[in-house]
Parts: C-alpha cells; structure tokens; sequence
C-alpha cells in the first residue's frame, strides 16, 4: 500500500492505524469459572505497534482474532513481520493503562511501502505519556 | 468480550444440556425503567410461587422503539397459558416462548455487548433466579498475558486493596509491552527470572529512548 492509497481508504472512512511492528505474537487468551470448571478461550493475534508521531512515543497495542477453524493456531501466520511499518485497519480504539488499544476485523495488515509510511521518528529522552511507570518498584 | 458475557454464556452452558426455553416478556405500551423493573420483580415472585423448581437466567433489553423488556431462558417447559395469567396479572403484555438449542442462548449475550443505555447504569443486566449455582463474575479466572503479569507483580509487590489501581494497571501494560518486545516469559523479566529477583535496570535495560509513558 502506498500513501495516496492509505489516505484514499482513511478518506472513505476507515480507521487506520500506521507504525512499525515492534512485536506480532500469538497468545491464547481464557477465562474459567472456577466453580463449575467450564472454559471459554480465544487465540489472539497480538500486535505492538510504534506509532509514527513527531516527538512522542505511543504504542498501539492491536489484536486480531485467530478464525476459529483454524486447526493449529500457533501456527497462523501472523501477517507482520517486526521492524516493518504496515497498515492496520481496525474496527475499534480506546486509550487503556496507557497504551492506544485496537482490534482489527478479518482484514490483514497491509505493508506499507519504504518511503511511504517513513520510520518513526525518534522521541526525544523522557517524552512520552508520563514518565515510566517503575515509581511503584 | 465482557466478564459479564462472558458469565452469561458460561451459566447456559450450565443450565441446559440439550436445549432451552426462549421467553419474551414486554409491554403494550413503553414504561418508565423503574416501573418495568417493579413489575418484572412481580412476575418472576408469581411464576416461582407456581413453580418452585424454576431456574434459569434473565436478561433486559432497551429496544429502540418499545423501551425496556425481558428475555428469559428456562431449562424447562412452563405452561404459556399459565404464564401468560400470571404475566397480565401482574402488568404485562405479550409473551413468546420458542425452544432453543443451547448455542442459542449467545443470541441474548448480544444485548450484553451493546452500549449500556445510561438509565440502566450500576444495573445488572442480566441475573440468575432459582435454585442453581450460575456463573458469577468474581467466580472467573483470566488466564492472559497481562493477568499472569498482574498476578506477578502483585505477588512480587505486595499489592493489596484498590490503592494505586490505575498506575499499577500501567505498570503491567508497560512490562507487557516489554515482554513482548523482549521476549520474556510471561510474568518473568530477562533471561527467565522472576520479577523480584529483577533490579530497576533490568527491567529498564535496552528501553531508554523507548519510554512508552
């Protein structure tokens, strides 16, 4: 994907998130009543994403569910390669425990091309969203 | 998915092993929440009273355009037209029951995604009724990443009480991130080592620039 390709698809309304992959993981994620030992899980397609902004650092913490008929989910294929900079197209965003959390819908992340997206620019020492929070250490 | 959602389906799943009891219980006209919550509170007293044995689960809704109403999932057959006495007995308009299967019941966790209508704000929107242990949210256990780093750092940092909740859910999030960057263990720091055996530096080591709060 290139740049006028990205703005035409932000232009037609759908929510982007652009920066490089620092981390594409799958993880199973469950819950389990504890009483009757019933167990609902899911496995997730996990995505930490360096948010090209000039002078602050974010992180964008982006899953993807892993389709259910998939017989062997560690195995999926992720769709990013880390230290690359792609598209993602998400279906929601909120701000949480500090990170821009999203979830994505089925569709895969897109690579953006060099040049196109840029390499983040480099925060400047202690900017960010209020200090690291090692404090409570 | 909600710990809410989350605990509805697992209580289906409890209550039925082969199928349920859909009803639908609303009004002619649209009532105010608080009057639909007291006349629901009178019917459930009434049908429990004709049948002691009833269990299920209860789920309300705020339609569009015919204000709030209620689903009900039963494990058993109820007589409609004893129900339906009941029902206008004590305010309420019409009624529909079908059988569904069990995966059925998902349909109402639905109602539990959707945005909360600010008047039913601290309400539970769905309950249990009956003799029968349902799924409460205290009852779940998430295993995750963040919650088995949670866990660590609680274990490792005394944590107890709500004290400090939201800097202590950054905290998390930003070793998660860590973790994950780093390929650490989940719930461990570098090189597999539990966190409180991890010196400030380690933790820090390699993420000077890339501060993320």
């Amino acid at each position: 994907m290139n740049a006028p390709e990205l703005l035409r698809k932000v232009c037609t309304g759908h929510l982007m998130i652009v920066g490089e992959v620092r981390s594409a993981e799958i993880k199973e994620s469950g819950v389990v009543d504890k009483n009757s030992g019933l167990r609902v899980s899911v496995w997730l397609l996990v995505y930490f994403v360096e948010l090209n902004r000039e002078h602050e650092f974010l992180v964008a913490k982006i899953t993807r569910r892993v389709p259910r008929d998939v017989a062997d989910p560690t195995s999926y294929p992720t769709g990013a390669e880390r230290g690359k900079c792609y598209a993602f197209e998400v279906e929601c965003v909120e701000r949480k425990h500090g990170f821009v959390s999203a979830r994505m819908g089925l569709a895969e992340p897109t690579e953006i091309g060099p040049g196109e997206g840029g390499a983040p620019v480099p925060a400047p020492s202690g900017a960010g969203m209020g200090g690291t929070p090692l404090s409570l250490v | 998915m909600t710990k809410s959602k989350t605990a509805f389906l697992l209580s289906t799943q409890i209550l039925g092993k082969q199928s349920l009891y859909m009803w639908t219980f609303t009004f002619a006209e649209v009532l105010n929440v608080k009057d639909t919550r007291k006349r629901w509170n009178h019917l459930l007293t009434l049908m429990r009273e004709r049948w002691p044995q009833m269990c299920g689960v209860r789920v309300f809704e705020m339609h569009e355009f015919h204000g709030l109403h209620v689903h009900l999932v039963t494990n058993r057959f109820l007589d409609v037209n004893e129900a339906r006495k009941l029902a206008h007995q004590a305010g309420w308009g019409r009624i529909d029951v079908k059988q569904i299967p069990i995966e059925g019941a998902a349909y109402l966790g639905k109602y539990l995604s959707k945005e909360r209508p600010p008047c039913l704000k601290r309400w539970r929107l769905w309950a249990g009724f009956g003799e029968w242990a349902w799924t409460k949210i205290k009852d779940l256990i998430t295993q995750s990443r963040f919650s088995t780093i949670y866990r660590a750092c609680k274990e490792w940092l005394g944590w107890t009480g709500k004290k400090g909740f939201f800097d202590r859910m950054k905290f998390v999030a930003w070793l998660e991130f860590r973790s994950a960057v780093e390929g650490w263990i989940d719930g461990c720091g570098p090189g597999g080592k539990p966190l409180w055996m991890c010196c400030r530096a380690e933790l820090m080591e390699g993420a000077a620039v890339e501060r993320p709060f």
